[in-house]
């Protein structure tokens, strides 16, 4: 079925601006990738040298271990970051172009298209035109477009910005239904608890270079720091004479030095009166991407403080 | 070689059957039909002779100078009705009432209120003479026959011992030039009509951000080639159907015009037309579709347009000239670059003083061209398709492309 993609040593900028810089990883079949980055590090444009849409100024991209050709992406499938279809041509009739772009025949397109638009509850609507559809829709039949010919590798930018929690539930269901049957994917996206969900890879970029990049079960038990939620008597805990790392954010958390034993820690607290929580596991995903691209050299890492800064952990604090 | 191809049909078919399935296409269709067949009613009531005229004949004896009048005026397609009367004094009444235009009283008199319309007059003087003409030759003994050998003894004919191609005032060559120059006119109009149609499919294109998905999986230039020939398709149905409309008005109303003179070049300077024609499409459809590709709206794209229109303009003030005058000095090397040669050779090989030789330089110098159009517009569409804002400089995108 499908193989491994992969991405080796891309060098791209424009004008003065290196937007790329040897950038390699792998994605798997069957595994799903979660490609991480902020905005404006080079996720786009690395996809769009997937798809030959960019030259990249040095690098290749191989599938198979061979060079892409044209021929070799019509088996891939792909979501732009900006969306787009044909506003004024019938949903059935755009999959079934598509479809047959990228190489399928006629009836064979049909076909998918119908099937698709079963799948995504869309049957109905197969002969209206695309503007005539509310915006979820459109997204759906986005993916349609991308999926239609059952491609071996789906490159998808951000397919869950914009969808309500209905649709990301189904988009996921999709995407995991394509890795069970072996397909390569590659989505980027900002919303990292989905990624976690969804994603055994992952690969966090910064400032054109891979900075992480594995099996995110892998990655996140090598991390040298801990997540540490406790609550002493109802009240938030802290250990003393440990390099803290308070993160705030969504869900407030400290960070603790990997070295520390858990064991350690519980000992200290329960000192300090009756434990009613104790969390204590490896970091999140929102973590690792922080401390990834915070402790990248191109961004400036506060000095010496310890809020928001979990890469000041790295060098390992005395205890 | 492997996929440079690929997509061309899909693409062109896809651009074919949407925009021809588009409401403002077969609006546009459907009211051009429309206004051809009105006009050419209206031109036909206009253009239709003077209704029937009624005029008196005052019979003397037999019914002959009737018949005689009746068959003046089938001869000289003039609708006239025959009202015989008794009398010169009745007819002259008739006359004086206004029943009739006109009377034949005797075979030498006509009376008339001041001067009659002057095909009656004719068609009455017809009749009189050929009576009289009748009359003297049955006294001579001679029949029909004999009075047609003796009044139109040979037909003469004329031989044009000119050249050809100088007479100035031959009027083939003027209806050739004058037809030529009309297909020189309509292909600006279709050209500038489709051309724009396929810059705005280009800009639209980018605008609904579909172009990145249609790249990954062709060609630029396939994307390109195949949006010319799809619309191209549609303008060439479009011109089909008016044309077609055109005859069917012209058998329904009989209106004769100007338009037929393109019927009667005879057909291999229609063919040329033809191909010229396609060659021309192609040329500058490919140049909107680069200028296209350039922009982000199409509100932008309007005030490019205006580009093509005013690097062709010579070509139609020295047509105009050739025309109007002699060939120009500036026609023949015009002709032959490929930027004005879909417009001014055809012109020149329909009036007739197109060598081979210059006719295969502009047609090569042609298709060379469109190729460069088609290299070059792919390499800027690929710089110029995934930037959406504003507009791209040509050379910003020929060289990200």
């Amino acid at each position: 079925m499908a193989g491994e993609l992969e991405v080796a040593g891309l060098h791209k900028a424009f004008g003065q601006l290196e937007v790329l810089r040897d950038l390699s990883f792998t994605v798997t079949p069957g595994r799903i990738l979660g490609f991480l980055g902020r905005n404006g590090a080079g996720k786009t444009t690395t996809m769009r040298c997937i798809f030959g849409l960019l030259d990249p100024d040095a690098g290749t991209v191989r599938y198979e271990g061979r060079p892409l050709d044209r021929r070799i992406r019509r088996r891939f499938g792909y979501m732009p970051e900006e969306r787009g279809l044909y506003p004024k041509m019938g949903v059935g009739a755009q999959l079934v172009h598509f479809g047959r772009l990228a190489g399928m025949g006629r009836r064979e397109a049909q076909v998918a298209a119908d099937a698709w638009l079963e799948r995504l509850g869309l049957a109905q609507r197969r002969r209206d035109r695309l503007e005539q559809l509310s915006h979820g829709n459109q997204q759906r039949v986005q993916l349609a477009a991308a999926l239609v010919h059952a491609p071996e590798v789906l490159v998808l930018d951000e397919p869950f910005s914009g969808l309500d929690p209905v649709g990301v539930g189904e988009m996921g269901e999709v995407l995991r239904a394509a890795a069970a049957q072996g397909a390569t994917i590659l989505f980027s996206s900002h919303q990292l608890d989905l990624v976690e969900g969804l994603c055994r890879d992952v690969a966090i970029i910064n400032a054109g270079r891979v900075v992480e990049h594995g099996d995110l079960e892998a990655i996140r038990r090598r991390s040298p720091v801990r997540q540490l939620e406790v609550s002493v008597d109802g009240r938030p805990w802290q250990p003393e004479g440990i390099a803290v790392v308070r993160v705030g954010g969504e869900r407030p958390h400290l960070l603790v030095p990997a070295e520390v034993p858990a064991e350690a820690l519980l000992r200290q607290a329960r000192a300090q009166g009756a434990i009613t929580a104790f969390r204590y596991e490896p970091p999140s995903l929102a973590d690792l991407f922080h401390e990834a691209v915070d402790a990248a050299p191109a961004r400036s890492a506060p000095q010496g403080a310890v809020d928001l800064a979990p890469g000041a952990l790295a060098g390992g604090a005395p205890w | 070689m492997v996929s440079i191809g690929h997509g061309v049909g899909l693409i062109a078919r896809r651009e074919f059957v949407e925009r021809g399935r588009s409401r403002v296409f077969v609006g546009v269709l459907l009211g051009s039909m429309l206004l051809i067949l009105a006009g050419m009613f209206a031109v036909s009531l206009l253009g239709r002779p003077v209704p029937s005229a009624s005029v008196g004949v005052v019979e003397s004896g037999s019914s002959a100078l009737a018949d005689g009048v009746q068959r003046a005026a089938a001869a000289s397609g003039v609708q006239v009705v025959v009202v015989p009367l008794p009398t010169a004094q009745e007819a002259t009444a008739a006359v004086r009432d206004g029943v009739v235009v006109a009377a034949l009283v005797a075979p030498d008199t006509i009376v008339a209120e001041g001067a009659p319309p002057a095909p009656v007059e004719a068609v009455l003087r017809a009749a009189a003479t050929a009576s009289a003409r009748e009359q003297a030759a049955a006294e001579l003994g001679l029949d029909a026959a004999d009075v047609d050998r003796v009044l139109d003894p040979v037909e003469v004919q004329v031989r044009n011992v000119a050249p050809v191609a100088s007479a100035a005032g031959d009027p083939l060559r003027q209806a050739r030039g004058a037809a030529a120059f009309a297909s020189v006119v309509l292909l600006f109009i279709l050209v500038m009509a489709f051309g724009q149609f396929v810059g705005s499919a280009v800009v639209e294109e980018k605008q609904s951000r579909v172009a990145e998905l249609v790249l990954a999986k062709c060609s630029t230039a396939a994307m390109i080639v195949g949006k010319v020939l799809g619309i191209g398709g549609l303008g060439l149905v479009q011109l089909g159907v008016l044309g077609l409309t055109y005859l069917v008005g012209l058998r329904a109303f009989g209106t004769d015009s100007a338009g037929l003179a393109l019927f009667r070049l005879g057909f291999w300077p229609v063919v040329w037309l033809a191909v010229w024609f396609v060659v021309g499409y192609a040329m500058y459809s490919f140049l909107f579709a680069t200028m296209g590709a350039t922009v982000s709206r199409l509100e932008d794209l309007q005030s490019l347009t205006y580009v093509p229109s005013v690097l062709l303009l010579p070509a139609y003030v020295v047509a105009g000239l050739s025309l109007a005058g002699g060939p120009s000095a500036l026609l023949a090397p015009m002709s032959m670059l490929p930027w004005w040669a879909p417009l001014l050779m055809p012109f020149r090989m329909v009036t007739g003083d197109a060598p081979v030789w210059q006719v295969l330089v502009g047609f090569s110098g042609s298709l060379a061209f469109i190729a460069f159009l088609v290299w070059f517009g792919a390499r800027v569409y690929r710089g110029a398709a995934l930037r959406t804002g504003g507009r791209v400089s040509l050379r910003e995108a020929y060289r990200a492309g």
